[in-house]
């Protein structure tokens, strides 16, 4: 039973709800990313005295897996968010309800371009009629950062602004302006951070290969994906501009054993391939795969 | 061995009783079995709105109104959105006001939840004329497969479902400007209906926060 006053979740001169003050108590100190005050303009106009809720219920970081930029070369950028115990935020296909993250950045220098998002597997949340693509508790979204022949020595940055949509019961939007702050030079090592990028590179799909022993063929209009000796196996499409939904992503998304049959649209299949993340588990390992359907 | 005639009398009304009983059953079951197609009758239905008036689908499609369904939940940043940041619900209305157009609010959240009943001192701050219908038990958010709020219907004269899904093409939660490309397919589809045309896209996804039924 709610007992603390109702208030809208943004209105000008917002004062901070009191579920936003007891759960900022729940947190724990962290030690961000400062945002180092370059002036950088937000990308929504947003009165400056609204309070996104949502700021306080993730905090997000920017790691790098090298200890520098080398010219002509690329590393990876990590983007974490971290998020409080209970509260979810959203793949880069939300399902049905909710919203995902969106990024935008800037780096010191031109020759410095940070490349398409490689989203880490989410988790399935079906409740009520509905199916969702979550993260909980903590995600590293991994992005390319190529390096131009051209870029000069010393000290170079990396901005992100990030914005996300992060739900318990209720869901609040948030946004946070990180930097990362390191250097170009002729050589580099792997960063301290190298076990963070270790860990959730297991989780970013890898492209389909023979060897990984996944096959897949239509039935009509299902489609039917086999990995032999998989104890389990999970579907996760991509979004639905890009790719057919199933019709019964509860029912159809998720099976034990080696054989997953997915339904779809008869009319949708056959002219855009259905594509998004297939999860294989054999025995106590999860392998994560990029799929695209075969022609029919 | 012969029975008697009150015996068969009370027979007869015994199998006149069942069959009526089954018949009132069967009605009971399409009318929770009715689901939301486009093309097929909409599910009927009849809520109590926030100042406690009961009103049916019927009350306006007997009328010859077309009726635009908004699942609403005001504690939902992207409803927030629609009223608040920018006022997208409020200026569709307006803009169909003589075409025989009615716009309900419905709100499926439960009882428990902390979201439940903002209605009142929200439409009173967003200056909400439509009616609000309180679903607290999501009964017929589950009969429309209502997901988000918001989430739109459009159920024409013939209380026939022609379009089920999101208001627009901007699937954020922050306002948006003229200058961004986005389509209001709940504009889009009235004119096609007034028009007497076929609704071009009649389903599209809708976005917004989960609906919040009862556990």
């Amino acid at each position: 039973m709610a007992t603390e006053p109702m208030k809208p979740l943004s209105t000008p001169r917002a004062h901070v709800p009191a579920l936003g003050l007891v759960l900022f108590g729940l947190l724990a100190p962290q030690t961000l990313a400062q945002s180092k005050g370059k002036g950088l303009p937000s990308f929504q106009p947003v009165p400056a005295a609204e309070a996104l809720d949502g700021n306080r219920l993730v905090q997000a970081s920017l790691l790098l897996d090298h200890d520098a930029l080398v010219p002509g070369s690329t590393a990876l950028l990590g983007l974490r968010l971290e998020i409080e115990p209970e509260w979810h935020v959203y793949w880069r296909n939300n399902g049905d309800t909710g919203a995902p993250m969106s990024f935008r950045f800037e780096t010191s220098h031109p020759g410095i371009e940070i490349g398409a998002p490689r989203y880490p597997a989410p988790s399935r949340y079906p409740h009520d009629i509905s199916l969702d693509y979550i993260y909980e508790t903590e995600v590293v979204v991994l992005f390319p950062v190529t390096v131009g022949d051209s870029v000069p020595r010393g000290t170079a940055t990396i901005d992100a602004q990030v914005s996300w949509l992060v739900c318990k019961d209720s869901c609040l939007p948030g946004r946070a302006s990180v930097e990362l702050e390191t250097v170009v030079a002729p050589r580099n090592a792997p960063s301290s951070s190298r076990t963070t990028f270790e860990a959730w590179q297991k989780r970013i799909p890898a492209q389909l290969t023979p060897s990984n022993d996944v096959r897949m063929r239509w039935n009509d209009s299902t489609l039917v994906i086999e990995a032999p000796g998989a104890s389990a196996m999970t579907f996760f499409p991509y979004e639905s501009d890009i790719s057919p939904q199933p019709l019964e992503p509860v029912a159809d998304g998720t099976a034990k054993g080696a054989v997953l049959k997915v339904r779809f649209d008869t009319s949708e299949v056959g002219e855009v391939p259905v594509s998004g993340v297939l999860e294989v588990r054999r025995g106590d390992r999860a392998a994560f795969f990029e799929i695209l359907s075969p022609g029919r | 061995m012969s029975i008697s005639r009150r015996m068969f009398a009370m027979m007869t009304a015994g199998v006149v009783a069942t069959g009526a009983l089954l018949a009132s059953s069967v009605q009971a079951n399409q009318h929770k079995a009715m689901k939301a197609e486009i093309g097929q009758p909409a599910p009927i239905f009849e809520l109590a709105d926030t100042n406690g008036k009961t009103h049916k689908l019927s009350d306006f499609t007997e009328k010859g109104k077309i009726v635009v369904l908004e699942w609403w939940n005001p504690g939902c940043p992207f409803v927030v959105k629609h009223h608040e940041r920018m006022t997208t619900m409020a200026d569709t209305a307006k803009q169909f006001k003589g075409d025989n157009v009615v716009w309900i609010k419905i709100n499926s959240t439960n009882s428990s939840h902390k979201d439940y009943g903002l209605d009142k001192k929200m439409m009173k701050k967003w200056k909400v004329d439509s009616p609000v219908l309180l679903d607290t038990d999501g009964t017929v958010g589950k009969m429309y497969g209502a997901k988000t709020t918001p989430h739109m219907y459009i159920v024409d004269a013939k209380g026939i479902l022609r379009y089920n899904g999101a208001i627009d093409s901007h699937r954020g939660w922050d306002s948006y400007s003229e200058s961004d490309d986005v389509t209001n397919y709940v504009e889009k589809a009235l004119k096609e209906i007034i028009a007497g045309e076929t609704v071009t896209m009649s389903e599209t996804k809708p976005y917004g926060c989960s609906v919040k039924y009862a556990k």
